[in-house]
């Protein structure tokens, strides 16, 4: 038949070729299988330091293969000191509902109880999503007596995918609330995809917390970007070592699948990486909570955090709160020498107390936040407030001309001429005395 | 001194009158048969319309359906796929509306989704059936879901929408890869609307066919089997077409039952200006002159152009023309593809109220679009098809008034050819809708996004390609490392998204867009080949009106950026095109005595942009050339080839020409570009399709007679014409000619005699260089009786 010759040709001219192989793992080496729990165990407790200006560096613990189990299944323990960088993971325990609650601006989270909460990260054979996107490893954690289980479950075979989907809905309907990152765009509509394909009754969701769109508000300023990784390694001081890239995994998994048994080295960097991310988002999730409840006593805050929780908490509809927060950042700004912040505080106060018409307390946090720095923006603020809220037309003209460039320049000039006939006027009211015509 | 506007002439009858009174006209004009008036078929409402549907129709004034309507009702409740390929105007949507309205009322949560070409007709439609279905208490359930929805719709439409109307596009790419999230809609699926049909023919229907394949996989994953209900204008073969579309049984409904007024029909083709040298005035000029007597005489006109650039054109002209009449610009207007509903309403209604008197327009008209009533349709230029012309037509005759459609053919070989013989026209069968399916190009794109969307079991057939087909077509996706076998499938592994890589619109290569350097506003997009010889470094572009300047290609980026042009030019490309043989399928000999070798088989056509012509607007001067050395576009696709062996070409070239002296090789070869035309004409008026559709071009043989690429075709290479589709991977055109060889040379033969020019013109072989008895035209007649061909006229 035409088609098929055609398709014949066609093959042949295909070269079947693989892309470059992955580097493989350097060292350290894998170690031979050993009692996989305590070797893990020893090896974070060595490894993770505590440095100020330089991260912790940990390299990749040893993988054992687990030869039973049907799908695969990795698990292993952490005990409950266990430290990721800087954060010891069981703070993690002590995070509130509420707290959770304002920072993700989800009421839904406000019975958050972190002892409950399942941490869920997958790893995909592609970013693109859709029905074509298989996650190939699924990895969840929680907190059991105090003790920090990781159980990542492989599809090692794709056949097998169902099994594997029926223990992962057994654990998310067990939960009493979620913990991903990115899993609302990502991990979880994917998971849902792949429910449907297999014809697995998929679980009912409970409360999410995604820990981007927080991160994102928090630390914002900070980070270059949002990923999980630089936020690991800039707020949770934790640096891995020997970690793959990211971009490697789906290559992996591929060769995986094509050669099997002689291609597990391949794959144990990616089980390896899954875990960390797990540990990650409990570590993540115990210094957001420290943070904004302010429990941890050594004063290692950042103010630019601090502005960020005092943004998300005026969003979260609590502005004497906020208020409260965004002056505590100032002062803290200021006494770490850190004018931009203090600066940034006091403006995020004034927007507060505009934001409630209070004309006097937002024209004095203006000023202070100018004390930090002229900012022509701030100028034509107080401007505007000296004119319309306190009448107060000689101040006004004042800012008003330390304003230029905030505003088109057509717009600035009607501004000065109105506000000098405003000066004018004034001081010709003032001349005339009560009585006297 | 113009008259008044009460004493002027009014309506058809007049203008007609008029044409026939002056000579000038007379000589330009053909009637032909008037068609009659046609009376109404009328049924009831059926039995189990519900009262609320009834009474929804009876508040628009529909006090009964149409027979091709209540037809199509019982077939669509019955369950069975319908294909309703009535005239324009017949009430075609009513045919689908009303069966999923009362689907939608028996049962709550069914689903039912709607198919347009264009973004723009789907909104029309979803305007008219969420009416509809509010008249009959019904209300929100309709919306749709195409690349404008705003995201935070789009959840809410995917699980709660009864009707989903979306166009193919946006099913390919942005449903179906993500149909787990469309699980609830897909499970109610019951109704599958696809309006339109005519409209996906040839590269774009083929893709479309497979877009379907993919529906209904789907659909049967989450346990749905819909009836299709399809709409479609007039072709030969709509139960055919939908077959092949659908991959599935239709039952066609052709008999319209709507009324019409009387039809009539005219040939407007002015005698040539240079007889000798087939020059003839300009079609375009023609089309104005006969549009601007059909305005002042208050008959509302619509004109279609070939193109934007014509459209562009006549409306100059003829506002030029009228505007000395006390006649506004307003009154006429264009319209171009792509416009927004609202502006679409505005034409609509400027129509209706009677300030617009004329629209100019191409042929994204031809898609349903409804701008009101017209009485006069003017066609200038040949659309290519027979059927295409007859839906333009369709749009004139306003129920009982007399109606006129005008065509008015371009100097092209096929126009003049229909000028010559009109009642083809009225009575060549309608041309039948090609697709190929199976187009391995392709099938193998939709083969991989349907590996995306759901895994293949071993031993599934993709559509009805059949199970062997599908693993070799897997085997090879395995060996791109796109799908992983496992004991029981297929499944798919790559992190690609594999349906953003293709386009409906094209087979292999991507589309390249036209950018406006001054403000990075894309303006177009155009296919690979066309992009390749259009739009070289210093060609004209025109676009909407406007004229460009391309300043230069990014290959890489697949962008041409253009600046507005100064220039009172245009720019008409030349181009060298060069074929290889890949694969012989069949030989055969000409005529079946052994005198001429032919065969088929797939060739690689590459095609080399060697220069270009500016010419002047208006006076088409010739104001010189450009050359140029760009790279050569290479697709495959298949072909038919006639070879012309070695000795006659010897004989040929000892012809003597007018001097006495040998003509030559190099004429001989002219005189097989000439058969090569005219074949090509022939061709392409016999298989129905447009002559976009197949190209020609020379090339050699080497002794073996296997035609190998050598186009200076030296001595010793036997000279060969190659007639190709011009569609990558090929529609199986080429095919059918060979089958049909005999058949098409003897016709073309007989159109190269019975030619009245004396040395050639675009109607028989195109002019040739030289003249007399060694001139393009003598040689190809020469050639046609060495080949063995008795003319047939």
């Amino acid at each position: 038949m035409d088609l098929r010759r055609k398709l014949a040709r066609l093959r042949a001219t295909t070269e079947a070729h693989d892309p470059p192989a992955p580097a493989a793992p350097e060292a350290p080496p894998v170690a031979p299988p050993s009692p996989a729990v305590d070797d893990f165990r020893a090896r974070l407790k060595t490894l993770s330091r505590r440095t100020k200006k330089r991260a912790a560096e940990a390299p990749p613990p040893a993988e054992p293969w687990p030869f039973d189990g049907d799908p695969p299944r990795f698990a292993r323990t952490l005990p409950g000191d266990a430290r990721h960088g800087e954060v010891s993971l069981r703070r993690a325990l002590d995070v509130t509902g509420d707290v959770v609650a304002t920072l993700a601006l989800d009421p839904t989270l406000r019975g958050f109880d972190a002892s409950r909460a399942l941490f869920l990260d997958t790893e995909t054979t592609g970013l693109a999503g859709g029905t074509g996107t298989v996650a190939f490893l699924v990895g969840m954690a929680w907190f059991e007596a105090g003790e920090f289980r990781v159980e990542q479950w492989l599809v090692d075979d794709l056949d097998r995918e169902p099994a594997m989907l029926e223990h992962v809905a057994a654990r998310v309907r067990d939960a009493g609330s979620l913990v991903t990152f990115n899993g609302r765009t990502f991990d979880l509509p994917l998971l849902r995809s792949r429910f449907v394909m297999a014809r697995v009754a998929p679980p009912a969701e409970p409360p999410h917390l995604d820990l981007l769109h927080v991160a994102r508000r928090i630390y914002g300023a900070r980070v270059a970007r949002c990923t999980l990784s630089m936020l690991e390694r800039d707020v949770l001081g934790f640096a891995r070592v020997g970690d793959i890239d990211g971009a490697e995994i789906p290559e992996r998994y591929l060769r995986f699948l094509r050669e099997g048994e002689a291609a597990r080295p391949l794959l144990a960097p990616v089980v390896t990486h899954n875990a960390w991310d797990l540990a990650a988002l409990a570590a993540l999730t115990a210094e957001l909570g420290a943070r904004a409840a302010r429990t941890d006593a050594d004063g290692r805050f950042e103010a630019r955090d601090l502005v960020g929780i005092a943004r998300t908490t005026h969003r979260a509809g609590d502005a004497d709160r906020a208020v409260a927060l965004a002056t505590e950042a100032a002062a803290l700004g200021a006494a770490r020498d850190e004018p931009a912040v203090a600066r940034d505080a006091h403006v995020l106060a004034a927007s507060i107390h505009k934001r409630r018409r209070d004309a006097a307390l937002m024209c004095a946090r203006l000023h202070d936040a100018l004390a930090h720095g002229d900012d022509p923006a701030l100028h034509l603020e107080l401007a505007r407030c000296y004119e319309r809220d306190l009448a107060d037309p000689a101040r006004a003209l004042d800012h008003c001309l330390r304003a230029d460039g905030a505003e088109p320049s057509g717009a600035h000039c009607r501004r000065v001429a109105r506000l000098r006939r405003k000066v004018k006027a004034s001081r010709h009211q003032q001349l005339r005395l009560p009585g006297v015509e | 001194m113009p008259k008044a506007p009460w004493e002027r002439a009014r309506g058809v009858d007049a203008v007609l009158r008029q044409w026939r009174s002056d000579p000038a006209a007379r000589r330009s004009l053909t009637l032909l048969d008037p068609i009659p008036a046609r009376a109404a078929e009328v049924a009831a409402f059926p039995d189990d319309l519900t009262p609320a549907l009834a009474a929804a129709l009876r508040a628009r004034r529909v006090e009964g359906l149409y027979e091709h309507q209540r037809r199509a009702w019982s077939l669509a409740r019955g369950g069975r796929n319908v294909v309703v390929a009535t005239p324009t105007a017949s009430g075609k949507s009513l045919c689908y509306h009303l069966p999923v309205a009362q689907r939608l009322l028996d049962e709550p949560g069914a689903r039912a989704l709607y198919l347009f070409p264009t973004r723009a007709l789907a909104r029309d439609q979803e305007h008219a059936l969420a009416a509809l279905l509010r008249a009959a208490g019904l209300g929100g359930v309709v919306a749709t879901y195409d690349g404008d929805t705003a995201s935070d719709a789009r959840r809410a439409i995917r699980e709660r929408a009864a009707v989903v109307i979306t166009n193919p596009d946006m099913l390919h790419a942005g449903v179906l890869p993500h149909h787990a999230s469309w699980a609830r809609f897909f499970a109610s699926l019951r109704y599958v609307v696809v309006d339109e049909l005519h409209a996906y023919t040839g590269v774009f229907g083929s893709h479309v066919a497979n877009v379907l394949r993919r529906l209904e996989r789907v659909a049967r994953f989450h346990g749905a089997s819909p009836t299709f209900l399809c709409a479609s204008a007039t072709v030969g073969n709509p139960e055919a077409h939908a077959r092949r579309l659908l991959g599935a049984p239709v039952e066609a409904v052709t008999r319209s039952g709507a009324p019409a007024g009387p039809r009539h029909l005219a040939v407007f083709n002015p005698p040539a200006v240079n007889p000798e040298l087939g020059i003839r005035p300009s079609y375009l000029k023609t089309a104005v002159r006969v549009a601007a007597d059909l305005v002042r005489a208050n008959v509302p006109t619509l004109v279609f152009g070939q193109s934007r650039g014509s459209v562009e054109t006549m409306l100059r002209y003829l506002r030029e023309r009228l505007a000395p009449e006390d006649i506004p610009e307003e009154a006429i207007v264009a319209y171009r593809g792509g416009y927004l509903s609202h502006t679409r309403r505005r034409v609509e209604e400027g129509l209706r109220a009677g300030e617009v008197r004329c629209v100019v327009a191409t042929s994204a008209l031809e898609l349903g679009v409804d701008v009101g009533d017209l009485d006069a349709v003017v066609c200038a230029g040949y659309p290519g098809t027979i059927a295409a012309t007859w839906q333009r037509f369709g749009r004139a005759g306003r129920r009982g008034a007399p109606s006129l459609a005008v065509f008015v053919p371009s100097a092209a070989p096929v126009d003049q050819y229909l000028a010559r013989e009109p009642t083809y026209l009225t009575s060549a069968p309608v041309e039948e809708a090609r697709i190929d399916p199976d187009n391995v190009e392709v099938l193998l794109q939709h083969l991989r996004c349907a590996a995306f969307e759901l895994p293949f079991a071993v031993g599934e057939s993709f559509g009805g390609v059949g199970a062997e087909v599908t693993a070799d077509a897997l085997g090879l996706l395995a060996d791109e490392r796109l799908v992983h076998k496992t004991a029981t499938r297929w499944q798919w592994v790559a992190g690609q998204y594999p349906a953003q890589g293709v386009s409906l619109r094209s087979v292999g290569g991507q589309n390249v867009l036209v950018v406006d350097a001054s403000r990075d506003v894309t303006l177009a997009e155009l296919d690979a080949r066309s992009a390749a010889v259009q739009l070289h470094v210093g060609a004209i572009y025109q676009h909407e009106g406007d004229t460009w300047i391309v300043e230069a290609v990014d290959d890489a980026a697949r962008k041409v950026l253009v600046r507005p042009s100064p220039h009172d030019w245009f720019t008409d490309p030349l181009t060298r095109v060069d074929v290889a043989v890949v694969e012989e399928a069949e030989r055969a000999s000409l005529h079946g005595d052994g005198s001429a070798a032919c065969g088929r088989g797939e060739v690689t056509v590459t095609t080399r942009l060697v220069g270009w012509k500016k010419v002047r607007f208006h006076t088409h001067e010739n104001l010189g050339y450009g050359e140029l050395d760009a790279s050569p576009v290479e697709m495959q696709t298949g072909a038919f080839w006639i070879v012309l062996d070695e000795g006659a070409v010897e004989s040929l070239a000892a012809t003597p020409d007018d001097l006495g002296a040998p003509a030559g090789r190099a004429r001989v070869l002219d005189g097989l570009r000439g058969v090569a035309w005219a074949l090509r004409t022939v061709t392409s008026l016999a298989l129905m399709c447009s002559t976009r559709d197949i190209d020609t071009t020379l090339g050699g043989c080497a002794d073996d007679a296997t035609p190998v690429r050598d186009e200076s075709v030296g001595p010793g290479m036997s000279p060969t014409v190659f007639l190709f589709d011009s569609a990558p991977g090929g529609v199986g055109l080429a095919e059918r000619a060979f089958e049909r060889r005999d058949e098409l040379c003897a016709r073309a033969y007989g159109m190269v005699l019975s030619c009245p020019c004396a040395d050639g013109c675009p109607a028989c072989v195109a002019p040739g260089v030289d003249t007399g008895a060694a001139g393009r035209k003598q040689l190809a007649v020469e050639i046609f009786r060495a080949l063995g061909t008795t003319a047939l006229t």
